[in-house]
């Protein structure tokens, strides 16, 4: 993603009167929160960024919002398996140890995947 | 061994010697994740069901050739990606690029003034911080339905790595994408699960 890092027309800070965060504006700020939590921001734009959300409620809010719609997700359990599902499955293993070539939908092959 | 956990390398040795318990440990533990993967692919719940299973029989034929340089949770996932892809292409359905501009802004232009700065800025959620620490069953349902909303190619990125746990190395391998695609996919798909809260929190 292209970053309008430097924008031309930045200096308007959004946060309080008297700060130094103005290398940001909150536009673009947005845009780091991804980059920002993978912690693969450069050290002076990770600075830059941190700045800026300490003087800006606003984004700092957003950046809040969007930890928490992370960490909310990591919550949503999958389905419980349906006993019809498992046995289904289970005669897949015994079909696949009586002839492991001939248990397949389509005769198709999926395991021609290395885990390396 | 009542009470304690196999760790899936265990299972994976259990496995390779014919222990079929294994391998309803192992059904019991990823299926339902397998399949609600597979559903990014397709709309078709028998579909997805379907590629599930392909995935158990691709995981049984390729034991001998698994290594454990990845994870078998990453490896799994994997074989259903490549699942998903082969058997949505025999049904003639293309898998969709993402139609949006991964230069294009996750927040709405018009919420910024000519400065940059916020004009309509994010109404704070209620207790947003509390909710950090706590279980919120609506919002996880909310969530959850919010991710099942999103385009496919960030449907997956956020389900593997936010859902499902997956290192962004991990989803790279398993969906095929430089980790600039991976970054710019979570970040479209997270940006655009929170707009959809917002805008349910601003109608409710």
């Amino acid at each position: 993603m292209k970053l309008s890092w430097f924008a031309p027309w930045r200096g308007k800070n959004c946060g309080p009167a008297g700060s130094e965060s103005a290398d940001l504006v909150c536009r673009e700020a947005v845009e780091l929160v991804t980059a920002y939590l993978d912690d693969a921001l450069e050290p002076g734009q990770r600075a830059a960024l941190e700045r800026h959300l300490a003087g800006c409620e606003h984004c700092d809010e957003y950046f809040a919002q969007i930890r928490l719609v992370r960490q909310t997700a990591a919550q949503v359990e999958p389905e419980d398996l349906a006993p019809a599902a498992r046995v289904d499955l289970m005669a897949l293993y015994q079909q696949w140890r009586v002839d492991p070539e001939s248990a397949s939908s389509d005769g198709s092959d999926a395991s021609d995947i290395a885990d390396s | 061994m009542l009470g304690r956990v196999e760790s899936d390398d265990e299972l994976v040795v259990r496995l390779r010697i014919g222990d079929q318990d294994a391998f309803a440990v192992l059904v019991d533990r990823y299926h339902t994740r397998l399949t609600r993967f597979a559903h990014s692919f397709t709309p078709r719940a028998e579909l997805a069901e379907d590629i599930a299973q392909e995935t158990w029989l691709g995981l049984l034929r390729g034991l001998d050739r698994f290594e454990g340089r990845a994870s078998l949770r990453t490896w799994l996932f994997q074989i259903c990606a490549n699942r998903a892809r082969t058997l949505a292409a025999k049904e003639g359905r293309l898998i969709p690029v993402d139609p949006t501009d991964p230069d294009a802004p996750t927040v709405d232009p018009a919420r910024f003034g000519p400065d940059g700065a916020w004009s309509q800025p994010p109404s704070p959620w209620p207790d947003a911080a509390a909710q950090e620490q706590e279980q919120d069953a609506e919002l996880v349902e909310r969530v959850r339905v919010a991710i099942t909303r999103l385009p496919d190619s960030q449907q997956q990125v956020v389900t593997l790595r936010d859902v499902e746990g997956l290192s962004a190395a991990e989803v790279c391998r398993v969906l095929e994408l430089t980790e600039g695609n991976q970054r710019v996919l979570l970040h479209r798909g997270r940006a655009r699960v929170r707009a959809l809260l917002e805008q349910e929190v601003a109608t409710k």
